[in-house]
């Protein structure tokens, strides 16, 4: 596929096992539910390019597993990441509590300054709540994290939740907060800005132009 | 479009390299970029000679002075030498074991692989920093920044002082046999031989220290040492007179004292038979000499690091102080070898904790990626055990259409490597069912993401899976290495020669210059020479992005009209770009460059009929248009 973008974004999904994260990141690349889902063996990424405020971002999405097993494995592909996902399942108090764990290992692990979405997942099973959106929020808000309830059954706020956070990365970089070009930002520039500083200026004018015929 | 020109992509079934042109052209490719980076960065490598000499005397020391605990450890370091020289022999050999379809030699293929397996050398703990000597400088340099060095020397000195203690312990302990043993009748000339031999082991481990003091006490000892090795010639002599006088009865009763004896009771009483026999009296001078040097060794890193009154005292609390105390003024006199390792474990983890993470997002660490990317040559375990460089990588894969070979090769080796960790205990069961759902993606005849494995792979991948007991940590190896080859051999090289691997280096380069100059004016006086090249190279870049940017927003604003309403509100040169293409809406027709003319105004009716094609058709005239004013 050959596709340009203006930059690429390394993310990272984390959180317990069964929240949904590899769910999450078929309906956001795929556009549907994932019905047959075995758990994650250490990493798998995907990618998409979205438009966010005019700029076409590709997002490398490193979906890690849940399971404790694993955990020391996955932390190895952490460092790096511009953004994350921290999922939890609203109908599991159990994954609920153990999101400052899963915090401080990206903060820790990746950078302090990533940015840092908190998903509540299977808002379609409202009935089984157990953890409430005020409570939740609430934790957001002490940690600095943004916060949405998505499901990846239906779709609601999947979409949302990767552009919230690639938004906020854009707007990051335009302030100055983070720099593209140092490394392990988790930000590449797109193949267009690549080739331009590959060349020199006149290189650029020697280009073939659009012809009016 | 692609990236980086035509590469040879291979169907994983073939896993084979295509010989010919196409490997000979990159192969060119690769060494051109490779003289390329290195005229770049000669300047480092300039500053890197200038600290390399100060440190490569202690770091011998420590990769000579073999202790016990460390036995084991230099037999792995050892094989991994082996097996990484060996490696160029194992990589020809591979295509034509592929070939063969034999898995005879499969033993010894894995640990072929498994020398592969986490060893990158852009990718570090803080062990395998304090034990290289290429990046403990960097280290070293970053600490110092921070006013932490002391951490780092005290560890490493008192790593050196475990090792070279112990050596002297056994040099010592071996005078010991040697006085109980004067009096009995044996070979004079080979017991000299292996004091002689011991006596200058020790001189050579010492003489390794990078400390003066105890430079200057091996030295004096050295001749002490020489000259004493003469008396005891002599005295050996001597003890063959001696030995006439002694009885039968008083030998068997040493016998006895000799087996039942513990270690400490052995030496004392070695001590006191050596106290009654004046012809050992220069032997045991020259133990008494060495264990003198370890404790004047302790008191000195005491003095340094431990005391009170240190000039920099590193962190312990009071209690593993006098610990330490109680460990060098033993109540027999004795320095305990050991005495350090409580506090050098301390200090490991206040460095872990603190300062590593810090260090490998540091400019230090990004200079010494660069000096490993551009000595010329990169491994794929380089790549694959680097998540920085994973994440171009990957990105690399993707564009050629590859990345189901690295999502197995991770999938795998992370399966193998959680699995390995736990030594034999683990769950069978569930470590069957995590196999089953990489055999069910990969490999399975209905695979979702089949990678072309042939039917020999597959059923060896099922029978491991099926094995009694559960699968072991190496049931993956086989499709593991082939895979590894692939991309070895297929891709590295074409993500070696790739923009995007242009702009990894470019982003090393860009931080270690954007930490320099934060750095401050010391920073900058010391790495003035490194700052002019590297800064015009950047500084290039940095122009043409910002030049970039401006034409993208440009053809943004003209591609999108209600992105030029909102832009519109916050700057002048958008609105009188919207302008000028309201204004040349109104014109029936204009005349193009060749002189020919075109009419505008004809689409119009189209547009309002709402057909996505016509309307794609008219936003492109209107940008191509817009485009030959500019």
């Amino acid at each position: 596929m050959a596709e340009t973008y203006d930059f690429l974004f390394k993310f990272l999904v984390i959180g317990s096992a069964g929240t949904g994260k590899s769910c999450l990141l078929h309906q956001f690349i795929e556009n549907k539910f994932k019905q047959d889902s075995n758990h994650t063996i250490g990493v798998e990424f995907g990618s998409r390019v979205v438009n966010v405020g005019g700029k076409t971002v590709k997002l490398q999405i490193w979906d890690t597993a849940g399971q404790e097993r694993f955990r020391s494995v996955t932390r190895s592909y952490y460092r790096g990441a511009a953004g994350a996902l921290l999922v939890y399942d609203i109908t599991s108090r159990e994954t609920y509590n153990s999101l400052a764990a899963w915090l401080t290992d990206a903060r820790t692990l990746a950078s302090p300054n990533i940015v840092v979405i908190l998903c509540g997942n299977k808002k379609d099973l409202d009935p089984e709540r157990e953890v409430t959106f005020l409570e939740a929020s609430r934790f957001a808000q002490e940690n600095e994290l943004m916060f949405l309830e998505t499901s990846a059954l239906t779709g609601e706020n999947v979409e949302e939740a990767f552009l919230k956070c690639a938004r906020t990365i854009l707007n990051k970089i335009d302030s100055g907060e983070l720099d593209p070009e140092r490394m392990g930002s988790g930000i590449q520039y797109g193949d267009i800005s690549l080739r331009q500083l590959r060349q020199p200026r006149s290189a650029q004018a020697v280009a073939p132009q659009p012809c009016g015929c | 479009m692609r990236g980086a020109g035509p590469s040879p992509r291979h169907s994983p079934r073939a896993l084979r390299p295509d010989p010919g042109p196409a490997m000979s052209f990159f192969r060119r490719k690769v060494k051109g970029k490779e003289q390329e980076k290195n005229l770049d960065v000669k300047s480092i490598k300039a500053s890197i000679a200038v600290h390399s000499p100060q440190k490569s005397t202690k770091n011998h020391a420590l990769l000579e002075a073999a202790g016990p605990s460390h036995v084991a450890i230099n037999a792995i370091s050892a094989n991994m030498d082996s097996f990484s020289s060996s490696r160029t022999a194992t990589l020809k050999k591979q295509p034509s074991h592929m070939e063969a379809a034999h898995f005879g030699d499969l033993g010894r293929s894995c640990l072929d692989y498994q020398t592969q397996e986490t060893k990158s050398s852009l990718s570090k703990t803080l062990e395998q920093v304090l034990r290289d000597s290429v990046v403990l400088p960097y280290f070293l340099q970053f600490m110092e920044l921070r006013r932490m060095e002391h951490l780092v020397k005290f560890w490493l000195e008192a790593e050196s002082f475990h090792s070279t203690t112990w050596s002297r312990i056994r040099a010592h302990s071996l005078n010991t046999v040697k006085q109980s043993s004067l009096a009995e009748p044996v070979s004079p000339s080979k017991k000299q031989e292996t004091t002689a031999s011991f006596v200058t082991e020790s001189l050579d481990r010492r003489l390794g220290d990078s400390s003066s003091a105890p430079l200057l006490l091996t030295q004096s000892e050295g001749t002490d040492l020489s000259s004493r090795t003469q008396n005891t010639q002599n005295h050996l002599l001597l003890s063959q007179e001696c030995h006439s006088t002694h009885s039968l009865h008083h030998e068997v009763a040493r016998t006895g004292t000799h087996q039942i004896s513990t270690d400490s009771q052995e030496s004392s009483s070695r001590l006191a038979v050596a106290s009654r026999n004046s012809c050992s009296s220069p032997l045991r001078e020259l133990s008494e000499k060495l264990m003198k040097s370890i404790e004047q060794d302790a008191v000195n890193t005491f003095t340094k690091y431990i005391s009170p009154d240190a000039a920099k005292p590193i962190p312990i609390t009071e209690a593993m102080r006098n610990d330490i105390i109680a460990k060098i003024c033993g109540e027999d006199g004795q320095v305990d070898p050991n005495c350090f390792v409580l506090a050098q474990a301390v200090v490991f983890s206040a460095m872990e904790q603190e300062h590593f993470s810090e260090f490998l997002r540091s400019h230090h660490f990004c200079k010494y990626q660069i000096e490993v990317l551009t000595s010329g040559t990169v491994y794929l375990a380089d790549i694959l055990f680097c998540e920085s460089a994973l994440f171009y990588f990957s990105e690399y894969m993707e564009k050629e259409d590859a990345v189901n070979i690295l999502q197995f090769w991770l999938a795998a080796d992370n399966f193998q490597s959680q699995l390995a960790a736990k030594k034999g205990q683990y769950d069978g069961q569930e470590a069957q069912n995590d196999a089953m759902i990489l055999y069910d993606k990969y490999f399975s005849l209905q695979a979702t993401h089949p990678l072309g494995f042939d039917d020999v792979v597959r059923l060896e991948i099922e029978s491991n899976i099926c094995r009694e007991g559960g699968p072991l940590p190496n049931c993956f190896t086989t499709p593991l290495r082939q895979a590894w080859t692939t991309m070895e051999k297929v891709f590295l090289p074409g993500f070696l020669s790739s923009n995007l691997y242009y702009k990894y280096l470019n982003d090393l380069i860009h931080s270690v210059r954007g930490d320099e100059f934060l750095g401050g004016n010391v920073s900058l006086a010391a790495h003035g020479s490194v700052c002019l090249p590297e800064e015009s190279h950047s500084g290039g870049s940095d122009g043409s992005t910002a030049q970039s940017s401006v034409k993208k927003a440009s053809i943004k604003i003209l591609k999108n009209f209600d992105e030029a309403i909102v832009v519109d509100a916050a700057s002048l040169d958008p609105e009188s770009l919207y302008q000028r293409t309201y204004a040349g809406k109104m014109s029936f027709g204009r005349v193009s460059d060749l002189g020919q003319f075109i009419r505008e105004s004809e689409p119009e009716p189209d547009v309002k009929k709402s057909k996505g094609f016509m309307f794609s058709q008219a936003m492109k005239k209107w940008v191509q248009g817009n485009t030959d004013e500019l």
